[in-house]
């Protein structure tokens, strides 16, 4: 299951980033910014146009696009 | 000299501690990227100590140019290291501590917001996080001044004393003091955040809220700001009435003298201080935009209608910024990781109505076309259209069209400091007010001579003038656009050096002899130049920089130039069908139209070689048109 796959409201934990390094330098950039496996996390909601998803973790809150969240492996907390 | 670093997360007060520790005054706001290149300062209580201010990062190895202005600073960095974290929020902050204390460097820790922790209910005493990072850590508060002189005895007392391989930090012990400490917080601070997000970020709700708060600031900035402006306008024209009478008895130099002031120091430096109340207003609501955190958001709204033309949401920021000064809408370009996308922003920051162009557009609307609100308003909604659309064929054109997925972190939502707005508001308008009177009256005094002298000296003909020779070579660039006056043309150039100047150009030209624009339409499209056109020297400047190649700068004054000239000259064009053969106008407009949508109707239809069908580029339509 990937994060684009959860609704508004949904909790889930992130199982597998290892497919964001398809996208040049972002997974690095994604663990730096606090988002790893093992980490729990609410979706917020999906911007208009579906272009971006904005998450909830624990303190803080990310808005990432919808291309970058594709590739990260969830299931439901 | 010693020398101390401010490092750490964007958002955890950096900024706020180094404007208390420095007495300096540098912009805060609630959002990554308000610092976008490194800030240095004496520390007021020991002027042998430095203190820089360094943009906010995740990591040491930085991914956006920002965060690379950290990489650079400490890969050769001598003094201590000032590490601050949010106490409210370490778990992600001790991140980077990590890799901080692995560079072997003098560190101390500076966990800040003590205040916020206290009310959350965390009990983290300074002790116990230090035993487990194994460097000092002193708690404090920048905003509530608390902790600050003692966390700069601590760093000072650290110089010279290199960590290098003496230190481990006890990552188990590290992650269950974590724990206790999440276990501690009260979940009150997120409360209120996290309830305005299910409003401010809803995809139905955020667009209207988002375009509603534009607009009522515009509506503020113009009603209250210009009462206000008007009274200034009046104070200035009262002053340059009193002035001209004393010196209309005199003669000579004396009375040319007194000319120049009137003329060129009052009449030109007042008509653009008159719009102070205007941009003050108007910064002071920007920033509380920034503040409040509610322009991260924005951003995270309008990403769906920035992707469309290869831009992030990240983008919208800088657009936003570019609203009160293309420099400071430039510099913020540098939160963009993706290099295009960044370029492409550069390109098009410029094209937002600054403070200096709102002016103009106020002068416009109030003097040539008579208190026509709509003029005002349609300018802003041009600017917009065009980033739009002239982002649409930079994107075209460019080889990569990967925007590079946004990537933003969503500070809490946070009622915004008054002193911060305060500071902030008035830094910006003291600093538009320093280049509008330095610029503003060089300008006016060049304009003044030049209209008054010619080859033969001091006259009172203009047509004698340097002014007009200058103005009339250049006029037949701007024949085309509908505005080739020698005075716009003249006017137009002085725009170049700071768009306000062609406020005080237009006043002093005005007088003098016959109209500067023929018709309505050709001092709208003049208005549409100015706006689009490569930007003042200042911003030209930082675009340079920021662009780093000379080939990136000049394919950016190209473009603006170009999309300047052809948006104007379609305005001329369509202003000028209008009146004298509507009926032709109506007829191209349908054509024009109609070749649109012919085209994309097309498009639709043709075969997308899905491969459904088995065979490449098969030709046949798709299903839900005729099948060949």
């Amino acid at each position: 299951m990937k994060v684009t796959d959860l609704k508004e409201g949904d909790t889930a934990v992130i199982t597998d980033i290892r497919k964001l390094v398809e996208l040049n330098g972002v997974k690095n950039r994604i663990k730096t910014i606090g988002i790893a496996e093992g980490v729990t996390f609410t979706v917020i909601g999906y911007s208009p146009l579906k272009s971006a998803v904005a998450l909830r973790f624990d303190g803080f809150s990310v808005a990432i696009s919808v291309a970058i969240a594709e590739k990260i492996g969830v299931e439901y907390a | 000299m010693r020398d101390i670093l401010l490092v750490g997360n964007p958002n955890c007060g950096k900024t706020t501690l180094f404007n208390l520790l420095t007495g300096k005054r540098e912009y805060t706001g609630n959002r990554a990227g308000v610092t976008v290149e490194s800030v240095s300062a004496k520390y007021k209580k020991d002027k042998t100590v430095t203190v820089t201010d360094l943009p906010g990062t995740y990591s040491v190895r930085g991914y956006s140019p920002d965060e690379k202005v950290v990489t650079e600073y400490l890969s050769d960095f001598g003094g201590v290291i000032v590490n601050v974290v949010d106490g409210t929020n370490l778990t992600r902050n001790l991140a980077l501590t990590r890799e901080l204390v692995a560079l072997g460097k003098p560190i101390v820790v500076a966990v800040n917001f003590s205040d916020e922790m206290e009310r959350l209910g965390i009990a983290l005493t300074e002790k116990a996080l230090s035993d487990v990072i194994g460097v000092p850590v002193v708690k404090i508060s920048a905003r509530k001044k608390v902790g600050t002189d003692r966390l700069v005895k601590t760093a000072l007392s650290l110089y010279g004393k290199s960590t290098a391989g003496k230190i481990n930090i006890d990552v188990k012990a590290a992650e269950e003091l974590l724990s206790k400490i999440k276990a501690q917080s009260k979940k009150g601070k997120t409360n209120f955040s996290d309830r305005a997000d299910k409003v401010l970020m809803n995809a139905y709700i955020g667009i209207p809220l988002f375009i509603a708060t534009v607009f009522a600031i515009y509506v503020i900035t113009e009603r209250v700001g210009g009462f206000f402006g008007g009274k200034i306008g009046e104070l200035f024209a009262f002053i340059e009435k009193a002035v001209y009478g004393a010196f209309k008895v005199k003669t000579g130099a004396e009375r040319v003298f007194g000319d120049l002031i009137c003329s060129a120091v009052i009449k030109g430096v007042g008509s653009v201080v008159s719009f102070l109340p205007q941009i003050t207003i108007l910064f002071i609501l920007l920033t509380l935009m920034e503040e409040s955190g509610y322009s991260s958001r924005a951003a995270y709204i309008a990403d769906g209608f920035m992707a469309k033309i290869g831009l992030n949401g990240k983008s919208l920021v800088s657009f936003g910024v570019s609203c009160g000064c293309a420099v400071s809408g430039i510099m913020a370009t540098r939160t963009i990781e993706n290099d295009d996308g960044r370029k492409a922003t550069v390109f098009l920051s410029p094209f937002m109505p600054c403070s200096a162009k709102t002016a103009v557009f106020a002068w416009f609307t109030g003097t040539v076309f008579n208190g026509n609100a709509l003029v005002f308003t349609s300018i802003y909604f041009l600017s917009a259209v065009s980033v739009a659309v002239f982002g649409k064929v930079l994107n075209k054109l460019k080889k990569n069209k990967d925007a590079g997925g946004i990537i933003m972190e969503l500070p809490p939502l946070r009622l915004p400091s008054f002193r911060s707005v305060i500071n902030s508001a008035r830094e910006k308008t003291v600093e538009f007010m320093l280049k509008a009177g330095s610029l503003i009256f060089l300008v006016s005094v060049c304009v003044w001579l030049l209209s008054n002298f010619g080859v033969k000296g001091y006259t009172t003909e203009i047509t004698d003038t340097f002014l007009y020779y200058l103005g009339s070579a250049v006029k037949y660039i701007f024949l085309p656009l509908g505005f080739g006056s020698w005075q716009a043309s003249v006017a137009a150039i002085s725009g170049l050096f700071a768009r306000e100047s062609i406020i005080e150009t237009l006043v002093m030209l005005s007088a003098e002899s016959s109209p500067i624009f023929r018709s309505y339409y050709s001092a709208y499209a003049f208005l549409v130049f100015i706006t689009l056109a490569p930007p003042c020297i200042s911003a030209l400047a930082v675009a340079k920089r920021e662009l780093a190649d000379g080939k990136s700068f000049f394919k950016m004054l190209v473009f603006q130039f170009s999309a300047a000239y052809v948006s104007a000259f379609t305005v001329n064009a369509v202003g000028y069908l209008a009146e004298k053969n509507f009926a032709l106008l109506l007829s191209l407009t349908s054509l024009v139209f109609g070749v649109i949508i012919s085209v994309k109707t097309l498009k639709r239809t043709r075969c997308k070689d899905c491969g459904a069908c088995g065979v490449k580029k098969c030709g046949k339509r798709e299903k839900a048109n005729t099948t060949i």
